[in-house]
């Protein structure tokens, strides 16, 4: 009779078990339970995201902040699983681009429709900008690093260059690194021309993508040759190596720390890895602003919050992802991670104008000194993947010489008219 | 009792069939369906009938990929001879022939994102590979292979051949193992020499256990899909883009499933037709 009762207790318990995993997340108990993915942060910022859940728990009784962190390269096919098993997070952190091809797929709700337009009035417009489309908002933006220039004064010093006077513009920087291959045999530089890089230089060089209607593409005049040969002619002279178009700016991180590289062009937080790879370059390196060419824009990823189409609860979502975002959370996530706040008030934070004396402290002041000139250059088009493989398959074709530069952008620019 | 006994043995074999229905039979059924469909995991699918396919028709990239997919099959006549010749040399007993066969087989349980870098690195401008190549005086200017567009695909090629040999070998072993040796000693006595034995006995016989690697490689080689992910991911120039890259691409970049669910179709289609190739010259994997 025990052994019954035992067995029927057991029974209940794994039916009440069941029935509890097939509630959908948000509905548990009397409470709320609110699922909040991120991209590749833990384990490195584990505490802060454990605090800005208990912080939003502590100020909002009754909701539970789930969180899960989901590696990058996974996050796209995680996030539409979910969603079309009608189980999304509440909040998903995701980069522009990413945003960009879910609001394209009707993934995401606008978070506009659901908070007040003077809770946006904290960000700056530009960053803002990246997740408005159709005149709505689909993101809140949150971190973002503008490139910096990072070079070793020990390599500087051997080709005869000054420590003190690093390149300011695109054209300095490429006479930098041609003297430091002539003069040390070591590389000057890795610029990120790999895989479809080459339309954030185009960008970044002043020239247009598309005409003034956007429906066409038009980086094949003589000026988009001439920058993509001169290039390739840098190419051809062994100015970088050719690591640079296999594994871009990994390769590139890894070049220089291992002492081998002049300059590096990176995001403040990598600099954390040239740090844990090898102390002696870290110490011999200084930071200088991301050189400049004639746009006078760097490209600069945004990263953001977003809520998808079938949450439940997209006003409490909607909360969140501005909680998360507000300028206290902003700021202290942009101390513990060397990037830059997008919210106005915590980029006007005395921290990033306090100098220090690592290379982290100097990216630092070097950012806040040059997010004037930060700007999204995600290109946003329709088929994508086919257009973005003409794009590199075509460049790439240039530089290894089974094309010539305008034959390159004459083909990847057919191949764009045909889609757009 | 008939009855009964069917009735036991469809019980054993219901948990493997439930199995196979939902993760073997279901996906083959539904990605089929889905091919005819317009799908982007969030909306429904909507039926669009041959759409896809003649969308497909006019992508040159699925073509190309698909060029180079077959191209890959290359892999399959070599893989067989170097995996019937380890399982040969490893077929004896001699002392710690364990180790060796172990050896052979370590590649095949590594994961394709370790050996990807593994070879990545190998291959470098400033690699081993490329060492030996400018010691033995074969090479002046070192060059990545895996950025050689004339090279590139057959570098990949290498590395499928060198992780496959010890699956292939196994399964070799296994049907080496299991000829009867009376064959080959009354081939000796009868004056054949240790190659005609090898060629007119040992190898037919060998023969089902060769429509087997075959296929399988052959198969393997049309899916061919991780080591270009992580090695070139199809490039340079598009030189090892493949089928299922494309595949790929379009389901989890561009999110049209039903194109790419069609796509798939048009792949099984083509391993289709080389497995029956492969039966053909194995004639069946009949012995005699």
């Amino acid at each position: 009779m025990r052994k019954l009762t035992v067995r029927v207790l057991l029974s209940a318990a794994l039916v009440l078990a069941l029935l509890a995993a097939m509630v959908p997340t948000g509905v548990l108990a009397a409470g709320k339970t609110l699922e909040f993915w991120t991209i590749s942060l833990s384990p490195f910022f584990d505490t802060q995201m454990k605090q800005l859940a208990a912080d939003y728990e502590k100020a909002n009784p009754g909701v539970t902040v789930k969180w899960v962190d989901v590696p990058y390269a996974a996050i796209q096919q995680k996030l539409l699983s979910a969603i079309a098993a009608g189980n999304p997070p509440d909040v998903v952190n995701l980069s522009s681009d990413m945003t960009v091809q879910l609001y394209q797929q009707g993934a995401l709700a606008p978070l506009s429709d659901y908070a007040p337009a003077s809770a946006f009035k904290v960000y700056f417009p530009k960053a803002l900008d990246t997740f408005k489309f159709n005149g709505k908002i689909y993101g809140t933006p949150w971190y973002w690093a503008p490139k910096v220039l990072a070079y070793n004064t020990d390599i500087y010093k051997k080709a005869g260059l000054d420590p003190n006077k690093p390149p300011r513009t695109v054209a300095e920087m490429i006479a930098q690194a041609k003297q430091i291959k002539d003069k040390t045999g070591m590389y000057g530089f890795m610029p990120n021309v790999n895989g479809i890089n080459f339309l954030t230089i185009f960008q970044e060089a002043g020239l247009p993508i598309f005409d003034k209607s956007g429906k066409k593409a038009v980086f094949n005049s003589p000026a988009h040759v001439k920058l993509l040969q001169e290039y390739v002619d840098l190419y051809k002279h062994d100015y970088f190596p050719e690591d640079t178009l296999r594994r871009g700016y990994l390769g590139a991180t890894e070049l220089y720390s291992e002492g081998k590289l002049g300059m590096l062009l990176t995001g403040p937080q990598f600099l954390i890895r040239v740090e844990k790879d090898n102390k002696a370059v870290y110490d011999e390196t200084r930071v200088a602003a991301y050189p400049l060419d004639k746009g006078q824009v760097t490209h600069t990823p945004l990263m953001g919050l977003s809520v998808p189409a079938n949450v439940r609860d997209k006003k409490e979502a909607a909360k969140f992802a501005l909680f998360a975002t507000n300028d206290a959370n902003q700021l202290a996530f942009a101390k513990a991670s060397n990037t830059f706040p997008s919210t106005i008030a915590a980029a006007n934070d005395p921290f990033f104008t306090t100098g220090g004396p690592t290379a982290a402290d100097q990216a630092r002041i070097v950012d806040a000194k040059q997010l004037k000139h930060a700007k999204d250059l995600t290109v946003v088009v329709p088929d994508a993947s086919n257009l973005f493989k003409a794009f590199k398959d075509n460049i790439e074709a240039a530089f290894f010489g089974s094309k010539s530069p305008k034959q390159a952008l004459d083909d990847i620019v057919r191949v764009w008219n045909a889609s757009l | 009792m008939k009855l009964r006994n069917t009735l036991i043995a469809y019980g054993f074999l219901l948990p493997a069939l439930v199995l196979m229905g939902i993760y073997t039979f279901f996906p083959i059924v539904f990605g089929t369906y889905l091919g005819f469909t317009e799908y982007n995991v969030i909306t429904p699918p909507r039926f669009v009938g041959l759409e896809n396919f003649r969308t497909l028709l006019g992508e040159s990239y699925f073509w190309s990929g698909l060029w180079n997919s077959i191209r890959y099959i290359l892999v399959v006549p070599v893989i067989q001879l170097v995996s019937i010749a380890v399982a040969m040399l490893v077929n004896r007993q001699l002392p710690g022939i364990g180790g060796f066969r172990t050896a052979y087989y370590i590649p095949v349980v590594s994961s394709f994102a370790v050996v990807g870098l593994m070879w990545g690195w190998m291959y470098d401008q400033f690699g081993p590979v490329n060492f030996v190549l400018k010691t033995l005086g074969l090479v002046k200017n070192p060059t990545n292979l895996l950025l050689n567009p004339a090279l590139a695909l057959y570098a990949v090629m290498f590395v499928t051949l060198w992780k496959g040999i010890g699956y292939y070998m196994v399964l070799y072993l296994a049907g080496l193992q299991s000829i009867d040796r009376s064959y080959e000693e009354a081939a000796l006595i009868d004056g054949a020499n240790r190659w005609q034995v090898f060629w007119n006995v040992t190898l037919p016989l060998l023969r089902p256990i060769i429509l087997i690697c075959s296929l399988l490689s052959t198969i393997s080689a049309i899916k061919v899909f991780e080591e270009i992910f992580v090695m070139t991911g199809g490039g340079p120039a598009g030189s090892t883009y493949t089928a299922l890259y494309f595949i790929y691409s379009k389901a989890f970049q561009d999110f049209k499933y039903g194109e790419a669910a069609a796509a798939g179709l048009v792949v099984a289609v083509v391993s289709l037709f080389f497995s029956i190739l492969n039966f053909k010259y194995t004639r069946g994997g009949q012995i005699s």
